[in-house]
């Protein structure tokens, strides 16, 4: 074993890396909140990303100004807004089959435009927004630097979980919201357009969404490549379902999706493990999954899905606490965030919390 | 006692009456659902309106409250001539509805609940403002729920308080209550009679719904009795009594429709044996005891939700009963999922025809063959041209009309959609026949036809069961019949020469 790799991969840099991977969650995550307790699931979300990620990149390279391709990367989210909302609130079309379909339009089109626009080019690379430091609080030593040395959109996606939670749980603008996804008659009754607030919830969703890719490229990498999302985008979905259509729930699902992948992202490259990783994720790992097991939560059918998400965790991670020299490939690495969103799924959150209308069409009722 | 955001009383206008109804006529397509109605409500008072199903009660009261625009007439609020578009103008006119399902979330709590409406902008909501402004309200009529509550944690009788109090925050002076007691059990109807008095107390008017003789003698001051479409009187319930109520709702010259086949009766094909039925600590089915014997039709009258469906249920084996058994032919059968009724000769045209009659999106002969699949199926695979023949052949016979057998029901007409599950139901030669509503929505041509197969079934020696809310069907149809209330069947009554006072008076839960 290298002298280097002693070193404890939970540092200072990993916490500033998780902020930093957690970000574009949050972002996307209010958004998709604000639209499912409309009742709106909104599939479409990673096609929304793709999209914003795109065309912030694209007006950054037009006019080199990393704050003005933040509003092209909304405008990017916001068209395929405007497709979900024509084909759900308006046609009543199947919410899941119209996300799917905007998911697979999404990759087409950035694809395509970036092929025509950049295509035969050298990797072009944007201006990136910079940091802001916090003066004083980035100076403390150690976390620092890395809790508050970070760029604007990372405190922005904080202070957003705080305005979603404040509108859907202390306005009157929430109790319009969440009616309209628990009960439509009743919202129709006070008077409330039901067809407008899912508007508004579709739109907040893309617009988001689009903003949280921008973050991608242009605040994180400055770059674009295709299919850049990488499956963020459902990341986010299973982040609102366990977090139980909560803003604070979701900020503890986009936290730990976050770590888990800022771990891969830190030991891809390395053959052999501390196992201080090990021992982190599978306590990570039984805290989310054991817990509801132990209070019996779970079917028989989720149990058999835990077993297997448990089982791919917990068999590498023996293997490498009894045989420390044992390679393994950096494929696994990269599965963890979806493992852990799997054995949360599959812990089988309860439906109990979830907006009754979540995914149904609306209701075509005249008195 | 005007509230802020209550109607201004024009000089002109008569102070004490709360709602004015003149002329108000609402023709639907085939039917005149009111026709000129004239009808007055005063400020302090319960004002039942009582009628049979389809007597216009329901439609009237949308009028009222916005949600059906009349032909013509006129409405008229605190002196003030009125066209409410939409719940919400009702609102601010003072004009709040209660209807059979509530209209609560049941994620949120009173307060939040009393909370929503529609706001252009965010506002904060002052949770602790609208909690004593609410507890003040509550004390003031008695309501006894704690404003903190989760509506999902409380109990009809409860929520039923809540939407009151709702319309009684948003500044309702009139509100109407459709069918308030269907769900409430006695002693939840006595605490909600107690609130109605208060609020009338406080100048506030009431429109109570109701088809029940008890509920009106009980807490109304007058009552208005609706006959096909038309006022046929209004009454001072102080000095009326039920039967007179009884009387004016359903008392006419029975109109006969379709005539009564002569057949041999035989033995007793389904016995129905003390069958009770709980939910959620309501009685739905209380010791139902029935025997329909070949060659005969045997009616159910009554208004609708006294029990019917669950009847239905539990003959065909969708609900389990809690007691007592169900036997066609001397034997019980197993309650999976109608596979054993249907396997016991049993056969069912159900009354929602859309969601359990047919399936919608598939074809005529797709749904003629649906309950005889294994007849027309060899080694798992469907014998598609005999499925269709035999569906040609039904077509012919039951008179469906259509291009072909392919054509989806979903483009058939009502009467058509009813043939093709007349044809799939009967052409089985059962030995009982349960009717639910067979004529609802079909027109004249349609549902003369179903009263021939009727009939004709009686007449080949099955036994027919008719559950309608038709009186007019039961009486010129069936040969014995007797009426449902609360869920418990009264007495069994020949239909010929039936004292029709009588069973007005079993249908609003007399005696």
């Amino acid at each position: 074993m290298t002298a280097g790799l002693s070193l404890s991969p939970f540092d200072a840099a990993w916490l500033g890396s998780v902020l930093v991977l957690m970000t574009p969650l949050l972002i996307a995550g209010a958004g998709e909140l604000i639209s499912e307790r409309a009742g709106v699931l909104n599939v479409g979300l990673e096609g929304m990303m793709l999209s914003g990620a795109f065309f912030a990149f694209y007006v950054a390279y037009l006019t080199g100004s990393p704050a003005v391709a933040l509003v092209g990367g909304v405008a990017g989210g916001l068209v395929f807004g405007l497709v979900m909302g024509a084909l759900v609130i308006l046609a009543g079309a199947d919410q899941i089959v119209a996300g799917v379909g905007i998911n697979l339009a999404a990759i087409g089109l950035t694809s395509f435009l970036f092929d025509q626009i950049f295509g035969g080019q050298d990797q072009v690379i944007v201006a990136t927004l910079g940091e802001a430091p916090i003066p004083v609080l980035s100076s403390i030593p150690y976390v620092g630097s890395a809790l508050f040395g970070q760029d604007l959109l990372v405190y922005g996606a904080i202070a957003l979980i705080v305005a979603t939670w404040f509108v859907l749980f202390k306005s009157s603008w929430g109790l319009m919201i969440r009616s309209v996804g628990e009960m439509p008659q009743a919202s129709r009754t006070a008077g409330i357009s039901v067809a407008g607030v899912q508007w508004a919830g579709v739109l907040i969703a893309a617009g988001l969404g689009g903003l949280a890719g921008a973050y991608l490229s242009v605040v994180d990498v400055g770059i674009f490549k295709e299919q850049m999302t990488d499956g963020r985008g459902f990341l986010v979905l299973v982040a609102v379902i366990f977090g139980r259509w909560r803003p604070w729930g979701l900020v503890c699902a986009c936290l730990i999706l976050a770590a888990a992948d800022g771990l891969q992202l830190r030991l891809a490259n390395v053959t052999s493990v501390p196992r201080s990783v090990w021992v982190g994720l599978l306590v990570a790992a039984l805290l989310v999954a054991g817990v509801r097991w132990w209070r019996r939560r779970v079917g028989a059918t989720g149990r058999g899905a835990l077993a297997v998400t448990a089982a791919s965790i917990l068999v590498p991670g023996g293997l490498l606490i009894f045989n420390p020299d044992v390679h393994l490939p950096d494929q696994l690495w990269r599965s963890l965030p979806y493992l852990l969103a799997l054995s949360v799924l599959a812990a089988g959150v309860s439906r109990s919390r979830m907006p009754s209308r979540l995914g149904l069409q609306p209701l075509r009722h005249e008195g | 006692m005007a509230t802020a955001g209550g109607p201004s009383v024009r000089a002109h206008g008569d102070a004490t009456v709360a709602l004015e109804l003149k002329g108000i006529t609402k023709r639907f397509p085939g039917v005149t659902a009111n026709d000129g109605i004239d009808l007055d409500v005063k400020r302090g008072e319960v004002h039942a309106l009582l009628g049979e199903n389809g007597a216009g009660k329901s439609t009237l009261m949308n009028i009222v409250f916005g949600l059906v625009a009349p032909d013509s007439g006129e409405i008229i609020v605190g002196g003030k001539r009125v066209t409410p578009h939409g719940p919400q103008e009702a609102a601010a006119l003072g004009i709040g509805m209660v209807h059979q399902h509530f209209m609560l979330v049941p994620d949120m709590d009173v307060i939040e609940n009393v909370a929503l409406t529609s706001t252009r902008w965010p506002r904060m909501l002052k949770r602790e403002n609208l909690r004593s402004e609410l507890d003040a309200l509550a004390t003031a009529f008695g309501l006894g729920v704690s404003s903190k509550a989760l509506v999902e944690t409380l109990s009809v009788g409860e929520r039923q308080r809540v939407e009151i109090l709702k319309l009684l925050y948003r500044g309702a002076q009139l509100i109407i209550l459709d069918e308030p007691s269907a769900a409430l059990t006695p002693t939840e109807w006595q605490s909600l009679t107690a609130f109605l008095r208060t609020m009338t107390a406080e100048g506030k008017a009431v429109v109570l719904i109701t088809h029940k003789l008890d509920e009106i003698m009980d807490v109304a001051d007058r009552c208005t009795v609706l006959r096909d479409g038309r006022v046929v009187t209004t009454l001072d319930v102080a000095t009326t009594d039920k039967a007179t109520l009884a009387r004016t709702m359903v008392g006419r010259d029975v109109s006969l429709r379709g005539s009564r086949a002569a057949a041999q009766v035989g033995d007793v094909v389904l016995e129905v044996e003390d069958v009770t039925l709980d939910e959620g600590g309501r009685r739905l089915l209380d010791g139902v005891s029935l025997q329909v014997r070949s060659g005969e039709v045997v009616g159910i009258a009554g208004v609708s939700g006294n029990g019917q469906n669950e009847l239905v249920d539990v003959i065909v084996g969708l609900s389990r009963a809690a007691t007592g058994r169900v036997t066609i032919d001397g034997r019980e059968y197993s309650d999976l999922l109608t596979r054993g009724f249907t396997a016991a000769g049993g056969a069912l045209v159900p009354e929602s025809r859309h969601s359990e009659g047919v399936a919608l999106d598939l074809s005529i002969w797709e749904n003629l063959v649906a309950k005889e699949l294994t007849r027309f199926t060899r080694h798992g695979v469907v014998d598609m041209a005999a499925a269709r023949r035999h569906a040609v052949e039904l077509s012919a016979m039951f008179d469906i009309r259509s291009p072909s057998v392919e054509t989806g029901v979903k483009k058939l007409s009502g009467g058509n959609q009813q043939k093709v599950v007349l044809a799939r139901e009967l052409s089985r030669d059962p030995r009982l026949v349960i009717m639910f509503q067979p004529t609802l929505g079909l027109d004249a041509g349609a549902i003369e036809g179903v009263y021939r197969r009727i009939n004709e079934q009686k007449l080949k020696g099955a036994a027919v069961l008719l559950i309608s809310y038709e009186l007019d069907e039961i009486l010129s149809l069936t040969d014995r019949f007797a009426v449902m209330f609360g869920g418990r069947l009264g007495p069994m009554m020949t239909s010929e020469n039936a004292d029709v006072e009588r069973v007005g008076l079993l249908m609003g839960g007399g005696r």
